[in-house]
C-alpha cells in the first residue's frame, strides 16, 4: 500500500472543486479523521496553496498548483515533455508511436519512439508530410472536420496516390466510409495501407480550449500483431497519452496558436 | 504524521514536487535527499510513491528523477474546471494571435505575481520562450511594474524588498535601486503601460498592463506581451498598446469574480 501524502490527496481532490470544499466534505470524501484535515489544511494554507476557510468555511485552491505546472512546462521543453509520454506508450504497445502536428493544412511528424525491441518492426523513413487519405493519422485528423474541408484537403493531396498498400481508399467515397467509422469507434485505422504488411490506429490531440485538432497520436506495427483486437486493447491507453500531450501543449512553441 | 517540519510546504512529497519542477532535467535520490534534508531512506520511500501516484519518473534504475506531465495536467484540469479555459485562454490566445508574440497572464496572490496562463503567437524563427519559474520577479518585469504601478509607494517597496534586488540573471537595464525602479514605475502609472527594453533578458522587450478587479481600482493580475528586442521596439508596442489594454478589459469584465483571483 502507497503511504499516499494527504496534502497531494487534498491539493488533487479541490483541483475539482474550484469553489472550495469544507472540512467535513475533505475529511469524508478522503477518508482522513477531521483532526488530521485540519492539521494538513493549515500547512497547505500556510505555503500558499490553499486559501484559508472565509467566512463561509470553505477551503480552495489557490493559483500556486497550477502556477507551478506552467513553471515547470516552460523549463521542460516539449521535447522533453513529449518524449517520455510517447516512450511510455510505446513501451505498453511495444509498437511504434508517432505525434504528428497540423500546421495549416499539413500533419507533419515530429517525434516518435520504438516500442518493438527487435524482430519485426515497422520503422519508415520520415517523409516530413503525412499523405492524409492513406495512413491513420490522415484520417484521424480528417475525421475533426467538415465535409467540405476534408475533400478540400484531400483534393490538395489527391487521392489513390501510386506507391501505398491495397488498404488505402482508392476513392473518395471509400475515404468518407473509411471515416465514418473511425468517428463510430472513436479511432482511425488503416490496414496494409500506408505500408504493406503494416497497420496502424490514430486519434487527434485536441486543443484544451477551443477542442480544435493541434495534432494526432498513432500506434503502428506489422499487420499480423496489430490485430483489431489489439487495437481495442490498445485505445485506452491511447486515449490517455493524447490526454497527456494535450495538457503538455499548453505554451509550447511547437503547438502555437493556430 | 505530524512530525514533518513544514518548511517550504507541508509534506515532504510536495516539497519533492516543487524542487524537481525547478529541476526539468531531473535530480538523482542524493541531491533531492540533501536539498530538503530528508533522510535518504525516507526519500526513496517518497519516491517510490510519487512514482506510484504518477507524478514522477525515472527512466531506469538509478536514472535521476523528474516530474511527468502529471503535475502539469492537474493544473489545467484547474483550470478547466475553473472557468479559466473556457474564459480567459482565448483572451489570452486572441492577444498572442494579434501580436504575434508571447503572451502571459500572471495573477496576483498574497502580494506576490503568479504566472498562470501562457500562449505562444510568433510561429517560429525567431522566438523569446523563456524558461521561468512561477513567481514573477517585481523589479525588473514589464509585469512586476505593471502590478508595483498600481499601488501605494509603501507597499511597492515593501514587496520589492521582500523579493530582494538581483543583481544576476537579469537584463542590462534591470534596475539597481529603488530610484531606478521607480523611474519605471512611474512611467508605467501615467501612460497605463509598463515598458521594459533589455531590463528582463537581454536582446528581449516587453510591455505589461495590470487587470482591475471590475470596478474597481484593484489590482488581480497583469498581462504581458513580450518578444525579441529586435522586433519589439516602441513604434511596435504603440501598435500593441490598445490591443493590450482591452485584452486587460476582457479578463476584468469577464474573470473578476472566478475563482483563481483572490476575491474582494
Amino acid at each position: 500500500m502507497s503511504s499516499r501524502s494527504r496534502g497531494i490527496a487534498i491539493l488533487e481532490l479541490l483541483t475539482g472543486h474550484p469553489w472550495g470544499l469544507s472540512v467535513t466534505e475533505i475529511a469524508d470524501q478522503l477518508a482522513i479523521p477531521a483532526a488530521a484535515t485540519v492539521r494538513v489544511l493549515s500547512s497547505l494554507v500556510a505555503s500558499g496553496y490553499v486559501h484559508g476557510s472565509g467566512k463561509d468555511g470553505y477551503y480552495r485552491l489557490s493559483p500556486k498548483l497550477p502556477a507551478l505546472g506552467l513553471a515547470f512546462l516552460g523549463a521542460s521543453g516539449v521535447t522533453d515533455l513529449v518524449q517520455p509520454i510517447l516512450d511510455d506508450l510505446a513501451k505498453k504497445t511495444g509498437e511504434l508511436v508517432r505525434i504528428a502536428i497540423i500546421s495549416t493544412d499539413k500533419l507533419t511528424w515530429v517525434a516518435k519512439s520504438q516500442g518493438a525491441r527487435s524482430g519485426l518492426l515497422y520503422d519508415p523513413e520520415a517523409a516530413a508530410d503525412v499523405y492524409l487519405p492513406a495512413s491513420a493519422n490522415g484520417q484521424a485528423w480528417l475525421c475533426c472536420l467538415p465535409d467540405a474541408e476534408i475533400r478540400r484537403l484531400v483534393n490538395d493531396q489527391d487521392i489513390n496516390r501510386p506507391g501505398f498498400g491495397s488498404g488505402a481508399p482508392q476513392t473518395f467515397a471509400e475515404l468518407m466510409k473509411a471515416i465514418e467509422i473511425a468517428r463510430q469507434q472513436g479511432y482511425a485505422s488503416v490496414r496494409d495501407s500506408y505500408a504493406v504488411g503494416t497497420s496502424a490506429m490514430a486519434i487527434p490531440i485536441m486543443r484544451r480550449t477551443t477542442r480544435r485538432p493541434i495534432g494526432t497520436l498513432s500506434v503502428a506495427g506489422p499487420t499480423m500483431r496489430m490485430t483489431e483486437a489489439r487495437m481495442r486493447e490498445i485505445f485506452p491507453w491511447l486515449q490517455s497519452s493524447a490526454k497527456e500531450l494535450e495538457a503538455a501543449s499548453g505554451s509550447s512553441p511547437l503547438f502555437s496558436v493556430q | 504524521m505530524a512530525d514533518q517540519t513544514p518548511m517550504l510546504s507541508p509534506d515532504r512529497a510536495i516539497s519533492i514536487i516543487e524542487l524537481l519542477a525547478r529541476h526539468s532535467f531531473g535530480l538523482p535520490l542524493s541531491e533531492i535527499a540533501d536539498q530538503l534534508a530528508i533522510p535518504r531512506s525516507a526519500t526513496h520511500r517518497l519516491l517510490a510513491d510519487l512514482k506510484e501516484e504518477g507524478y514522477v519518473r525515472q527512466d531506469y534504475d538509478g536514472a535521476a528523477y523528474r516530474l511527468t506531465a502529471k503535475l502539469v495536467a492537474l493544473g489545467y484540469s484547474f483550470l478547466t474546471t475553473a472557468g479559466v479555459s473556457n474564459q480567459l485562454q482565448p483572451i489570452i490566445d486572441r492577444l498572442a494571435e494579434q501580436t504575434g508574440e508571447l503572451v502571459v497572464l500572471a495573477v496576483v496572490e498574497r502580494g506576490k505575481l503568479l504566472r498562470l496562463i501562457k500562449a505562444q503567437g510568433a510561429r517560429g524563427g525567431l522566438l523569446y520562450n523563456p524558461d521561468e519559474g512561477p513567481e514573477v520577479y517585481l523589479a525588473a518585469t514589464s509585469n512586476g511594474h505593471a502590478y508595483l504601478s498600481t499601488l501605494m509607494e509603501d507597499e511597492a517597496i515593501q514587496l520589492v524588498a521582500k523579493q530582494g534586488f538581483q543583481s544576476e540573471g537579469v537584463g542590462k537595464n534591470a534596475p539597481k535601486t529603488f530610484r531606478q525602479l521607480f523611474e519605471h514605475v512611474d512611467q508605467a502609472r501615467e501612460t497605463g503601460v509598463a515598458r521594459i527594453f533589455d531590463v528582463w533578458v537581454d536582446g528581449t522587450s516587453a510591455m505589461a498592463a495590470p487587470v482591475f478587479r471590475s470596478g474597481t481600482k484593484t489590482a488581480i493580475g497583469t498581462i504581458s506581451v513580450a518578444g525579441p528586442t529586435i522586433r519589439m521596439n516602441n513604434q511596435r508596442m504603440d501598435q500593441f498598446v490598445d490591443l493590450l489594454k482591452a485584452a486587460c478589459r476582457d479578463v476584468s469584465e469577464t474573470g473578476s469574480s472566478l475563482p483563481i483571483f483572490e476575491q474582494a
